[in-house]
C-alpha cells in the first residue's frame, strides 16, 4: 500500500474521530480541522509508513502540542476571551443544567491548559501522572489544572467529584 | 445533579464525528500538501548522518522525559554530496556541509546532540514557551521567533527564579544535531539579569520575538560550512532559558526599590542554573539560496514623542491616526460594521516594532476607543490589576494583538468596564497603549523612550450598534 493510499485510510477511517478529538480542545470545528490536517501532513512527510494505529496515537500528540502551542502564542488574546466566556456562561446556568449540549459551553469556560487535562482525563482516560507527562509538567501542577477546572465547571455541571480522583491505568488503544 | 463528564465528552465527540465524515477533510489537498513536503525533505544537499534520530514536536526527548536512541559514538562525518548536474535552465545547487554530530559538544552548541542533557539540569517545574511565526521558511530568510518563560501554574510552593534579561536561548537541529543559532536574541551581548517575581500578577518575563539566522554555525573544527545558508529540509527549533531559583516565593523588597540589583540577589541565593526547556517545533526551509538575506535593522528614530498620562477617558479629541511613534504601527482587521445590542465586536491585528534596536515595553491588551464627531465617547480597555504584559520585540518584529468586547463608554477604574453604548453610529479606533518603551543597540546599550504611554493607532472603521 502507497503512502497516498495509507493517508486515505487514516482520513476515511479515523478522520471523524480526529476531529472530534481536536474539537473537544479546541470548542471550533474550523480550528479542529486546521489542528488535525497539519498532524496528517506532519506524520506522512517522513517516509516510513506505520500502522494507522500508530500514525492516530502520533496525530493526537500532535493535535495536542499544536493546541497548547497556539495557545501560548496567544496567550494574552486568549485572556480576553477567556473572561468575556466566563462571564456569559454566568448568566446562562440557570438554564444549562440538564442539556447535554451545555458540556461544549462549560469547557469554553476553562483555560486551555484546564481543558486539555480535562478531556485527557475524561476522554483518554488518561492518570495523573500520564496528563502530567504528556503536557511536561508536574503531576501537582495537573492537580491543580482539574482543580481549577472542577471550580469552573461544577457551578454550569453539578458536582464533580471524580476530577481530581486517580484512576488505575485502562486497557490503551480503545478506540472512541 | 451529578453529569457524568467522560460519557458527555464521548458523546460530544461521537456526535461531532457522526455529523462529519472523515471529519470533513479533503483527502486530495492533503495528499497534495504532502507530496510537496515529501519533495523538499528529499532534495537533500549532504545531510544524513546514519543513525542519528530527529527529534520531533510530538515527543519532546529531553532529560526527565522520553530518550531518543543514543547517537553511536563513530556518527560519520557529513559529506557534501556531489554537486548536482545543472540543466541549462536550472542553476547549479552547491551542497553544504553541516556540522557533524558530536557527543562531547555542550547542550545547546554547535554540533551538540538532541540528546545531550543540559550540563546542570533541567528545570523540574519551570518552562519555556516558544514557536516559530511560519511553518515554512524561504532557503536564506531568517526564522520569525517567539519565547517566553512560564512557571507551570499557580502554586505558593513555586520559587521565584533569576533569568537572562535577554530571554530564551535557541537553536536549530537537524537529524538530531545543532546546525545553527545557539544563543539569545540579543545575540549573547547581553548580559544582565532579571527576575521572575512569580505572583506577581501579569508581569512575569517578557514575551520576546525576533529572528534566528538560518545559517550554519561554527563548530570550530573547520568540517562545516560556516555561515552558509541552511539547505532545504525539515528542521526542528529547540529554545531554553536559564533559570536560577531564588528559594523564596517573594522578592525582597530591595529590588523593589533598586538598593540590589538582580545580578547582586542571584549571587547571593547561590543557586544553579538549569535549563527550563521548550517543547521542540519543527519548521520547514524550502527552496534554495546562494546567500542568506542580510537583515538591516535600520535607524533608532527621535524617542521625543507625545505621550499621554492615562488610557483615554471619556470626552477628550478621538485619538488621530494611522499614527506610527516610534516607527511602530499598528494594523487591524475591519470585523462586521454592523452589531445588535449585546454583541460584541472582535478585531485582531499585527503591532510591528519600530527599527533600529530590540524594543522593550509594557502594554495592556489592544484598546477599542469609541468616538462621535472627533469625540471620545468610550473605550473597551478596563483598568484592573495584571492587566499588563511584557514585551521585548526586535526590530521590524510582528506582535499578533486582539479584541473581544463589547463597546462600552470609558471604564472608571477598578476593573469595571463601562455601560454599552446605545445604538448609534461610531467611529472605532483601535490603539496600543506602549509603556515606558526603551531600545537596546549594540552599540548604544539600553536607551530610554519617553516616560508615560506612546499610542499606536490604527485605521479607523464604522461601526453601527442596532
Amino acid at each position: 500500500m502507497t503512502w497516498e493510499d495509507e493517508l486515505g485510510r487514516v482520513v476515511a477511517e479515523r478522520g471523524g474521530a480526529l476531529v472530534a478529538y481536536a474539537r473537544l480542545l479546541t470548542g471550533d470545528l474550523h480550528a479542529a480541522q486546521d489542528l488535525v490536517q497539519d498532524a496528517l501532513v506532519n506524520a506522512f512527510t517522513r517516509r516510513r509508513t506505520r500502522p494507522v494505529d500508530e500514525v492516530e496515537a502520533y496525530v493526537r500528540r500532535a493535535i495536542l502540542n499544536a493546541y497548547l502551542d497556539g495557545w501560548r502564542r496567544r496567550r494574552r488574546l486568549d485572556q480576553v476571551v477567556h473572561l468575556v466566556a466566563t462571564q456569559t456562561h454566568a448568566s446562562d446556568e440557570t438554564s444549562a443544567v440538564g442539556d447535554r449540549a451545555d458540556v461544549a459551553a462549560a469547557l469554553d469556560a476553562l483555560s486551555p491548559r484546564e481543558r486539555a487535562c480535562v478531556v485527557l482525563r475524561f476522554y483518554d482516560d488518561l492518570t495523573l501522572p500520564e496528563i502530567a507527562h504528556r503536557l511536561g509538567v508536574s503531576d501537582g501542577a495537573v492537580k491543580r489544572y482539574l482543580s481549577d477546572a472542577r471550580r469552573r465547571l461544577e457551578p454550569l455541571l453539578g458536582p464533580q467529584p471524580d476530577l481530581l480522583d486517580d484512576v488505575p491505568t485502562i486497557a490503551k488503544g480503545a478506540r472512541r | 445533579m451529578t453529569r457524568d463528564l467522560s460519557r458527555d465528552l464521548h458523546d460530544l465527540a461521537a456526535r461531532t464525528a457522526a455529523s462529519l465524515p472523515a471529519g470533513g477533510l479533503d483527502v486530495g489537498t492533503l495528499t497534495g500538501r504532502t507530496r510537496r513536503r515529501r519533495r523538499v525533505r528529499t532534495a537533500i544537499t549532504g545531510v544524513c548522518a546514519a543513525g542519528v534520530v530527529a527529534v520531533l514536536a510530538g515527543g519532546a526527548a529531553f532529560v526527565g522525559r522520553e530518550q531518543p536512541a543514543p547517537v553511536p559514538a563513530d556518527t560519520p562525518t557529513v559529506s557534501p554530496s556531489p554537486t548536482l548536474p545543472a540543466p541549462s535552465a536550472t542553476p547549479t545547487v552547491r551542497a553544504v556541509a553541516l556540522p557533524p554530530g558530536d557527543p562531547s559538544a555542550p547542550f545547546g552548541t554547535c554540533g551538540a546532540l538532541a540528546s545531550t542533557p543540559p550540563a546542570s539540569g533541567v528545570a523540574a517545574t519551570w518552562l519555556t514557551s516558544a514557536g516559530v511565526l511560519a511553518a515554512s521558511v524561504p532557503a536564506g530568510e531568517p526564522l520569525g521567533v517567539w519565547g517566553e518563560l512560564v512557571p507551570p501554574g499557580d502554586d505558593a510552593s513555586l520559587q521565584a527564579v533569576g533569568y537572562p534579561a535577554a530571554g530564551p536561548r535557541f537553536a536549530v537541529l537537524r537529524d538530531g544535531v545543532v546546525v545553527a543559532g545557539g544563543t539569545d536574541l540579543y545575540g549573547g551581548a547581553r548580559d544582565d539579569l532579571d527576575l521572575h517575581p512569580v505572583w506577581f500578577e501579569g508581569m512575569g518575563s517578557p514575551v520576546y520575538d525576533g529572528t534566528v539566522a538560518l545559517t550554519v554555525c561554527d563548530p570550530g573544527d573547520g568540517s562545516a560550512d560556516v555561515g552558509a545558508s541552511l539547505p532545504a529540509g525539515d528542521y526542528t527549533l529547540l529554545a531554553w532559558t536559564p533559570v536560577a531559583g531564588l528559594g523564596t516565593t517573594e522578592l525582597p523588597d530591595a529590588f523593589w526599590t533598586g538598593e540590589r540589583t538582580a545580578e547582586e540577589i542571584v549571587a547571593a541565593s547561590g543557586a544553579t542554573w538549569v535549563a527550563a526547556l521548550a517543547e521542540p517545533v519543527p519548521f520547514s526551509i524550502v527552496g534554495t539560496a546562494e546567500e542568506a538575506v542580510s537583515t538591516d535593522p535600520g535607524e533608532v528614530p527621535s524617542l521625543d514623542v507625545p505621550t499621554s498620562e492615562q488610557p483615554p477617558v471619556c470626552g477628550v479629541p478621538a485619538p488621530a491616526g494611522p499614527s506610527s511613534p516610534l516607527g511602530f504601527s499598528l494594523t487591524t482587521s475591519t470585523p462586521t460594521t454592523t452589531l445588535a445590542a449585546g454583541e460584541e465586536v472582535a478585531v485582531t491585528g499585527v503591532l510591528t516594532a519600530g527599527p533600529g534596536g530590540r524594543w522593550s515595553l509594557g502594554t495592556p491588551q489592544l484598546d477599542l476607543v469609541v468616538s462621535t464627531d472627533g469625540v471620545v465617547v468610550g473605550a473597551t480597555l478596563v483598568p484592573a490589576d495584571g492587566w499588563m504584559f511584557l514585551l521585548d520585540l526586535g526590530p521590524g518584529t510582528p506582535y499578533d494583538v486582539g479584541a473581544t468586547s463589547l463597546l462600552t463608554t470609558c471604564s472608571g477604574g477598578g476593573g469595571v468596564p463601562g455601560t454599552p453604548l446605545p445604538p448609534g453610529t461610531y467611529t472605532v479606533h483601535p490603539v496600543m497603549h506602549l509603556s515606558h518603551p526603551e531600545v537596546w543597540t549594540p552599540a548604544g546599550g539600553t536607551q530610554e523612550g519617553p516616560q508615560g504611554w506612546v499610542d499606536v493607532v490604527g485605521e479607523p472603521f464604522e461601526v453601527t450598534v442596532r
